[in-house]
């Protein structure tokens, strides 16, 4: 991209696994953003970053320092932080993109969005998977009609164990604002929300025994323009599942696998012994990290709405909290623990 | 009940986390250290405090023991982690008088061919058989077996592999059982020695709440003997699902894991030397890449014929795989060899230890689970009266 103001000055917030195995290599790779600045509390480990990847930016443990330097902020720190330092930097007028989840609550996530507004500047949420080929794919193939109406979709994601964040946030509530459903399930609610809309109605249930949940279960319904069907969803930090998407539409059953490489896949149901596997044909769809910071300077430089905006964020953040608030206990009947021992 | 305070290490682990849940639900005095927070969400769903810990660092340790009278080690790790951490915990539960130390060991210290006097725990331990697990496993029984002769009481409890709600290798079993034939050797009859992970964790609280026979080596087992073709139909029936089988000859995969005599010879050695893979490897460090370059300019100046002797002599054989060929290395085979069962008699005569699941409890308890990993769509929730409201943009 070229841009006669020059790269966007870049400030990034959070040093931890994210921004180290994703977000720094992504800056560093684009031309769109210049690193000017690390912020981590601990500033050893901004540092050891800088000294990792041979850059010289400004190390800080503090965002007031860099935000004067800075055009935009990428905030990759612990969830129940996002809402103050994305104000913080929406407040000097700087563009904001936030790791998911936006926020801990929809109104700090609608406060965000319309201080955003106010102040006609850019704020994303780093719904990095809506930049996958195959995810572009399917949203232009259902909205095409050309898969016919939908019938129904199933949705599965789980692995046993996953990533231990640096903070360790992940283990409280109030830090992470939730379990599965908030760090592994948020970006597939959103893509659920972009392709299909908002529900007409759910049923959700997790294992949470007080703490966070490790497995939950959602039935969704809708009823729209792609149809009336429901969809089921299940996430998992026990339990390796199939992590791919199904539809099933009218003509086609539509694989769609967990991951940025894999091509979306159609069985006509017709023929269902045939794969079609499809891409845009283009030799290199490009990293998802890269393309989303792109698309959030552009935006930046020149208007418009980044694929996966604030009001996107703060959209769901709210299906969580309705789900949360509808909550019911998952049973558990394999569970000799929990079904009555007297020890 | 007794009072005991249990410290568990590793509760994050598949057998520490069906702990946890049993003493959480027992209402149980017990301290939770794990080694990281990336595996612990069956543990962070109950609001408890959990202590990450590295039982290689022996001030942690110490802290972590100061008011356990019991520990049980459900660690596990690299080889660095599995000798030095036990070690350092043994020596630290000894001077803190903690007042048992129960280990988790495995049936892999009897080699992946155990012979007949393995029936018991008097078998011996060890021998040409044994994997680089099993190894490591019967190395720290034998530091187990030190410290309590140095003054820890200490059990010893040796399960094989671990079945069950949360069990990756049931469900791996039953993922392979749904999805085409599924290889027996012996026609399926050898004892599967899968122990359900309720009896397993009821052995070990059996263990805490004992007085007597410290100091010993103790199986674990389901109820009975199953055989390898009855728990695949049974496990095929709870998931409804046609399995279907094949026969596998015992001595090709015994053929897989019979001890090698001798590690790789002189011209492996020189093959691999050789090779151009670990030539430009070493490369990377400058005097190794000029000593290459000036080995590759000599060669280059000999003559062709000698070059291509050379080069005959050092190819290894091409082996080219037959179309569907049978992996007799694959792990749920080799482990079809083991044709005795390790029956828990002795922890149930020494202990009183009595099974919490029977074999047809254990098996429906395991089909609820794997009916639920696998998705089966009885077990989402349903929508009745479920009304969302409607979101605008």
């Amino acid at each position: 991209m070229r841009d006669d103001r020059g790269p966007l000055k870049l400030a990034i917030v959070g040093c931890g696994l994210v921004t180290e195995s994703a977000h720094l290599p992504a800056a560093l790779a684009s031309t769109a953003v210049e690193v000017v600045a690390l912020v981590d509390p601990v500033v050893s480990r901004a540092r050891q970053l800088a000294t990792n990847y041979g850059i010289g930016p400004q190390v800080s443990p503090c965002i007031d320092d860099v935000l004067p330097a800075a055009d935009a902020v990428l905030i990759a720190t612990p969830n129940h932080t996002h809402f103050p330092l994305a104000k913080e930097a929406l407040s000097e007028s700087k563009a904001v993109l936030v790791e998911k989840p936006l926020a801990n609550t929809y109104t700090e996530a609608l406060q965000l969005c319309e201080l955003a507004e106010g102040n006609k500047t850019v704020l994303a949420t780093g719904f990095v998977t809506r930049y996958r080929e195959n995810v572009v794919l399917l949203k232009e193939l259902l909205d095409s009609g050309v898969l016919g109406k939908v019938c129904r979709f199933d949705y599965q994601f789980g692995t046993a164990g996953g990533w231990a964040p640096v903070s360790g946030y992940n283990l409280q509530r109030k830090q992470s604002g939730g379990g599965v459903l908030v760090i592994s399930g948020t970006h597939f609610l959103d893509r659920m929300l972009h392709l299909f809309g908002w529900p007409d109605q759910f049923a959700y249930e997790d294992d949470s025994r007080g703490g966070i949940e490790a497995n939950c279960r959602a039935t969704v319904f809708f009823s729209n323009s792609l149809g009336e069907f429901v969809g089921t969803i299940a996430l998992s930090k026990t339990t390796s599942l199939a992590n791919r998407l199904v539809i099933t539409t009218e003509r086609y059953e539509c694989y769609l696998p967990e991951s940025d490489d894999m091509p979306l896949t159609l069985y006509r149901r017709d023929l269902p012994h045939v794969a079609q596997r499809l891409s845009y044909g283009k030799q290199n769809w490009g990293d998802t990290f890269v393309l989303q910071l792109e698309d959030f300077a552009y935006c930046q430089q020149h208007g418009g709405r980044t694929k996966a905006d604030g009001r996107a964020g703060a959209l769901c953040v709210r299906l969580v909290e309705e789900f949360y608030a509808r909550r019911v206990l998952m049973p558990e009947p394999w569970s000799f623990a929990m079904n009555g021992v007297d020890l | 009940m007794k009072s005991h305070r249990v410290g568990v290490f590793g509760a994050s682990g598949f057998v520490g986390a069906a702990l946890c849940e049993r003493l959480i639900e027992g209402s149980r005095d017990f301290r939770a250290y794990i080694h990281s927070t990336g595996n612990c969400w069956r543990l962070t769903r109950f609001a408890r405090p959990l202590e990450v810990i590295d039982i290689c660092d022996a001030d942690a340790v110490e802290a972590a023991m100061r008011d356990c009278s019991v520990v049980v080690n459900c660690t596990r790790g690299d080889a660095r982690v599995m000798l030095e951490g036990l070690r350092t915990m043994l020596r630290v539960a000894r001077d803190s008088h903690v007042r048992r130390f129960i280990h988790l060991s495995s049936l892999a210290i009897y080699g992946d061919n155990p012979a007949p006097d393995t029936v018991t725990e008097e078998g011996r331990a060890g021998g040409p058989w044994l994997n680089p697990y099993g190894r490591l496993k019967l190395a720290q029984d034998d530091l187990v077996f030190k410290a309590h002769k140095a003054g820890l009481p200490c059990y010893i409890l040796c399960p094989g592999n671990i079945g069950g709600p949360y069990s990756e290798y049931i469900l791996a079993l039953a993922k392979r059982l749904s999805s085409g034939p599924f290889g027996l050797v012996d026609q399926g009859r050898n004892p599967t020695n899968i122990v359900h992970i309720d009896n397993l964790v009821q052995a070990i609280i059996c263990m805490i709440d004992s007085d007597t026979g410290t100091g010993q080596r103790y199986f674990i087992n389901d109820s009975g003997p199953v055989s390898w073709y009855d728990l695949c139909t049974g496990l095929a029936k709870q998931i409804n699902c046609e399995p279907s089988f094949f026969e596998v000859p015992y001595e090709n995969v015994l053929a897989e894991v019979r001890p090698k005599n001798s590690p790789r010879g002189i011209h492996e050695h020189i093959r691999i030397a050789l090779s151009g893979e670990f030539r430009n490897a070493v490369s990377v460090l400058p005097v190794l890449g000029w000593a290459n370059t000036v080995a590759r300019n000599s060669f280059d100046r000999l003559p062709k014929s000698l070059q291509t002797s050379i080069r005959a002599r050092v190819q290894s054989t091409v082996r080219v795989r037959k179309h569907n060929e049978v992996s007799w290395g694959d792990p749920y085979l080799k482990v079809q060899l083991r044709r005795h069962y390790h029956s828990p008699a002795k922890l149930m005569e020494k202990l009183q230890y009595q099974h919490a699941l029977e074999y047809e409890r254990a098996l429906a308890s395991t089909g609820k689970f794997l009916r639920f990993a696998l998705c089966k769509p009885e077990t989402f929730p349903t929508l009745c009266g479920s009304v969302s409201t409607r979101a605008s943009r």
